[in-house]
């Protein structure tokens, strides 16, 4: 665990520590931290603890674990608490008894089992699956990332759990149900990116969880069994904070959603799909004013001024209402309903509407405290130089491709780019799709914007040069990485030479996140990454001339990163089973031709290897692997 | 790959220089040797072809100064024009692949392919899976192979999308990198083109608004979890059969003595799975329609087969005549596809 560590939250956590106040004048390291506990400290205690010897009174090594449970209380940060259980057997018990959240990057890092025995009071737990690049189709079905074996291990260990969240898993309609019927005290459900399951799996949930608080699907691939899930929900069921339906395909029914909305008093998040009408959705939010976060849902209908009018009058009772997202084929004359929100808005996601013109760019000029905007391309150049002038606290933009295979009609550039990153202060997270960029560009914005943390270029077409000078996109992404010393997260796109990673391996020290598709020209390119970038947690690749040697040179950086991802590159088998044989802790998964049957030791060392998936692990080889995963 | 990059090394070509394996042989003359000798494609024609299949996305060669860029530019970025080294005739293939798999998934992962009406991909798939075969450094041979890829009912073999010209962006698996949700939206909402063909998304947002591509739920006797199955992917009850037992057969090696060697079970296995549709075999594959009447499956045509079948089971063969609703007939012989022609007469329902 890294030793990092954030400030305890709060000075006078322990009082049982502040009855034995004195730190040894010598350590000066303690003294500069805040006063009380100490505890909250990496390393330097357990040393201090037993050195301490004549001076301190009772020695920190004899705390009662109560003690210690209650300050490990204040670091929600799984990091500090990594770091203090890393100190000494003691605190490692305390830590380890008393956490309450736990988050599963990768659920093949340790076996559920292991995990569960390991934290047994954790109330909210998040698991993701498979790797990001399966969010664009380059992971076929039937990979794993299984969520029963999860949920059987927590319906076992942590029958208090209060929370689950899955991201990129297959969930099932019978994970749902001993969800629903494993525990009494069951109140956040999340599904992200997961598939698996159907309707009738969700009116196991609305039916047996009495505490629910949030249902948030996002994006999920949900079977339509029409079982009325929502209408499950019992008369008497008043606990709903987040309701989160906009990826079903399906009909609800909407009697049903009314009333269960009305005796919601503390619904924040309402996110419609796109079967509910626009007229509906004025009589919902009628219903429920103290909304804070709305998803409309199709908001499209033919113009109408009675509509516009309800419309207009429901949006007006809704002082609370700050994010604002849906799907919008929404007719621009609909969008003034909208403007008396406008001015509380902090984030507003347009990424599913394919309205676009002026309406649009006075729309979201008015939005003057907005924080987040997602948007599709259609608002052009000119409305993001619009968005610059009037959304000076903007802190993430994300822009995407309305047309991804088209022809290129929309007037998106960079220009859009620099605008936005010269006149918003705050802009830290970008995530842009566009047909062209200069180095010029880049470097400007470079200069604009030391601060950003995320920043992901993906220009349509692979290895796009400098459409100005024809060079590779080299120096622009040098200067990013040069520029923002806090980057936490880079997509690399474009035409980019080895260079480039030889700039982002020496300055990219606090890269966590690395994408990287149709770049390089050599091995050194990987290797520049895998020997620099410190803090590297997750590389994926694809479609790259990466070899062998980068890979088992840097073998040992491997088990200091979460994952790595290369597809399309040029590996071979016999570099593969070397890497695995050197890293035990690591799982070598190898993908290739599902139509391949012949085991993949009877392979020779040069059989060319499609795709690699690294990763560390505690729990060794997985067992449920499908007929084209092989692990090495 | 090692040796052939050294051997390259060893014989400097003006290919080698380049850094973008696009430019070789539109250039035509030299280059062509040193790639040739490693991935013995020897003639113009195959370099062609592929070069119109724009396998996309293939791996470089060593290194290249920067000087030589320039000349990348030359070449439109937009066609990605791939020419598989020796090995990646295979690992392309292997991405393509995937389009291939029978393994029908709920998301249908393959459905893509199956609206992929015009691509050139395709065309691609058929070739690495051609080669994928064949494992040959030798010629790809251009024409499709003798398996088409099941879910590419749409083949356009005329219209790739490289002949579109410079224009067009070059479909490649996964690119650009945009969630499926959203591609959905791109190619049905302001696009005036036809919706691009996009590969390799698992796009269940699709599937479940096309009927072409249903998913059915299949369970099997003695398996507590159920799965879904693609029929638009198979093109045949064959490969629903394959199908099937790709589905279950882990479930079953699960279910059996783990004292048993691994290699007799996958021959049991083989032999189960492979006497689904003559009834003559421990299981037996059936289907309920829309009425909810169980039939045997391998009756009627496949494409009213597909049309009809809501949900698949695949039972106990001493169980099918409690299962049937015309009640009897349990070893019925009902033919895979190419047998169909010469089934015999059938004894139950229609």
């Amino acid at each position: 665990p890294a030793a990092s560590l954030s400030t305890p939250s709060s000075p006078d956590a322990l009082p049982a520590a502040a009855a034995s106040p004195r730190a040894p004048p010598a350590r000066a390291s303690r003294r500069v931290a805040s006063p009380g506990p100490a505890t909250a400290r990496a390393a330097p205690m357990g040393r201090g603890g037993a050195r301490d010897g004549a001076a301190a009174a009772p020695p920190w090594h004899s705390l009662p674990d109560e003690v210690l449970e209650h300050a490990f209380s204040f670091l929600p940060a799984a990091a500090d608490r990594g770091a203090a259980a890393a100190v000494c057997h003691g605190w490692l018990g305390a830590e380890r008894r008393s956490r309450r959240r736990l988050a599963v990057a990768n659920c093949y890092a340790a076996a559920p089992r292991d995990a569960v025995d390991r934290f047994p009071s954790v109330r909210a737990a998040e698991v993701k699956g498979k790797p990001h690049f399966a969010d664009f189709g380059l992971v076929p079905p039937a990979w794993g990332a299984e969520a029963a074996p999860w949920v059987a291990a927590a319906a076992d260990g942590w029958p208090l759990l209060e929370e689950l969240s899955f991201k990129r898993m297959v969930v099932t309609d019978e994970c749902l149900e001993m969800i629903a019927s494993s525990f009494r005290n069951f109140q956040v459900l999340r599904l992200v990116s997961c598939e698996g399951f159907s309707t009738a799996g969700l009116a196991a949930i609305t039916e047996g969880c009495r505490n629910l608080r949030e249902l948030d699907l996002q994006e999920n691939y949900i079977e339509d069994c029409s079982s009325h899930w929502l209408s499950y929900f019992p008369e008497s069921f008043t606990s709903l904070e987040t309701l989160n339906f906009s990826c079903l395909e399906g009909e609800v029914n909407f009697a049903v959603l009314e009333r269960l909305v009305s005796r919601c008093r503390n619904l924040k998040t309402l996110k419609l799909n796109n079967a509910i009408p626009l007229d509906k959705v004025a009589s919902l939010l009628r219903k429920a004013p103290q909304l804070v976060e709305l998803g409309t849902g199709k908001f499209s209908a033919e113009y109408h001024s009675d509509l516009f009018a309800k419309l207009e009058a429901a949006f007006a009772g809704c002082k609370s209402l700050r994010r604002l997202s849906g799907a919008w084929d929404a007719v621009p004359d609909y969008l003034p309903a909208f403007y008396c929100v406008c001015e509380g808005l902090t984030s507003l996601n347009l990424s599913y509407a394919t309205v676009r013109g002026p309406e649009l760019i006075k729309f979201i000029s008015r939005c003057k405290n907005l924080q987040q905007l997602w948007v599709m391309d259609l608002i052009e150049d000119h409305g993001l130089a619009v968005v610059a002038g009037s959304c000076s606290k903007l802190q993430e933009l994300r822009v995407f491709p309305s047309d991804p295979f088209g022809a290129g009609q929309v007037l998106l550039t960079e220009r859009g780019l620099v605008d936005v990153s010269a006149s918003c202060p705050m802009l830290e997270s970008v995530l842009y799709f566009c047909g062209q960029m200069t180095n010029e560009a880049l470097i400007t914005i470079a200069k604009n914007r030391p601060n950003f943390t995320c920043f992901r270029l993906c220009i349509l077409e692979p290895r796009t040069p400098d459409y100005v000078t024809r060079e590779s996109l080299d120096a622009g992404f040098s200067a990013i990485v040069e520029s923002c010393k806090g980057l936490r997260r880079l997509s690399v796109s474009g035409l980019l030479t080895d260079l480039v990673f030889k700039s982002i391996g020496a300055n990219g020290n606090c890269l966590e996140m690395l994408s990287i598709a149709f770049a390089g020209n050599s091995d050194l390119g990987l290797h520049y990454i895998l020997s620099g970038c410190k803090t590297l947690k997750k590389l994926e690749i694809r479609d790259c001339p990466f070899g062998n040697k980068p890979l088992l040179a840097n073998a040992a950086k491997l088990e200091t990163m979460r994952s790595l991802w290369m597809s399309s590159c040029s590996l071979t088998l016999g570099a593969c089973r070397q890497l695995a044989e050197k890293m035990p802790r690591l799982t070598v998964e190898i993908m290739n031709d599902p139509g391949r049957t012949c085991p993949v030791e009877s392979l020779p060392d040069d059989s060319p290897v499609e795709t690699l998936y690294v990763y560390r692990t505690i729990a060794g080889p997985r067992s449920d692997t499908p007929d084209y995963v092989q692990i090495v | 790959m090692e040796e052939s990059s050294m051997k390259r090394e060893a014989m400097p070509r003006l290919l080698d220089l380049i850094p973008d394996e696009k430019e070789w042989s539109l250039r035509g003359g030299a280059p062509r040797q040193g790639r040739s000798k490693n991935t013995g494609f020897g003639s113009d024609e195959d370099e062609k072809l592929e070069l119109k299949l724009g396998l996309p996305g293939l791996v470089q060669e060593e290194p290249a100064a920067s000087s030589r860029e320039k000349r990348v530019h030359q070449e439109s970025p937009a066609l990605s024009l791939g020419y598989p080294p020796k090995h990646s005739t295979a690992t392309t293939g292997a991405k393509r692949g995937f389009l291939d798999t029978v393994e029908a998934k709920a998301q249908g992962y393959e459905k893509e392919q199956a609206r992929a009406a015009a691509c050139g991909k395709e065309l691609a798939v058929e070739e690495n899976t051609a080669a994928v075969g064949e494992r040959k450094k030798g010629c790809c041979p251009p024409p499709p192979p003798a398996h088409a890829p099941p879910a590419t009912p749409a083949r356009n073999i005329g219209n790739r999308p490289q002949a579109r010209g410079r224009g067009a962006a070059a479909p490649v698996v996964g690119w650009p990198p945009i969630r499926s949700f959203r591609r959905n939206l791109a190619s049905t909402s302001a696009s005036k083109q036809p919706p691009e063909p996009q590969i390799g998304e698992a796009d269940a947002k699709a599937v479940l608004d096309c009927k072409k591509s249903p998913l059915v739920k299949i369970n099997m006797d003695g398996i507590p979890i159920g799965r879904k199955v693609d029929l638009a992917a198979c093109d045949s009850y064959e490969r629903l059969s394959l199908a099937v037992k790709d589905l279950f057969h882990g479930f079953l090696q699960v279910q059996r003595d783990p004292s048993k060697v691994e290699r007799t079970q996958q021959g049991a296995d083989e032999k189960i799975f492979s006497q689904l549709l003559d009834g003559s075999g421990e299981y037996t594959l059936v289907y309920e329609d829309g009425e909810g009447d169980r039939m045997l499956v391998g009756d009627v045509p496949w494409n009213v087969f597909v049309s009809t079948a809501k949900r698949l089971r695949v039972l106990r063969s001493s169980e099918l005549s409690h299962g049937l609703v015309s009640g009897s007939c349990t070893f019925l012989l009902i033919c895979a596809d190419i047998r169909y022609m010469f089934r015999l007469p059938k004894l139950s329902h229609s």
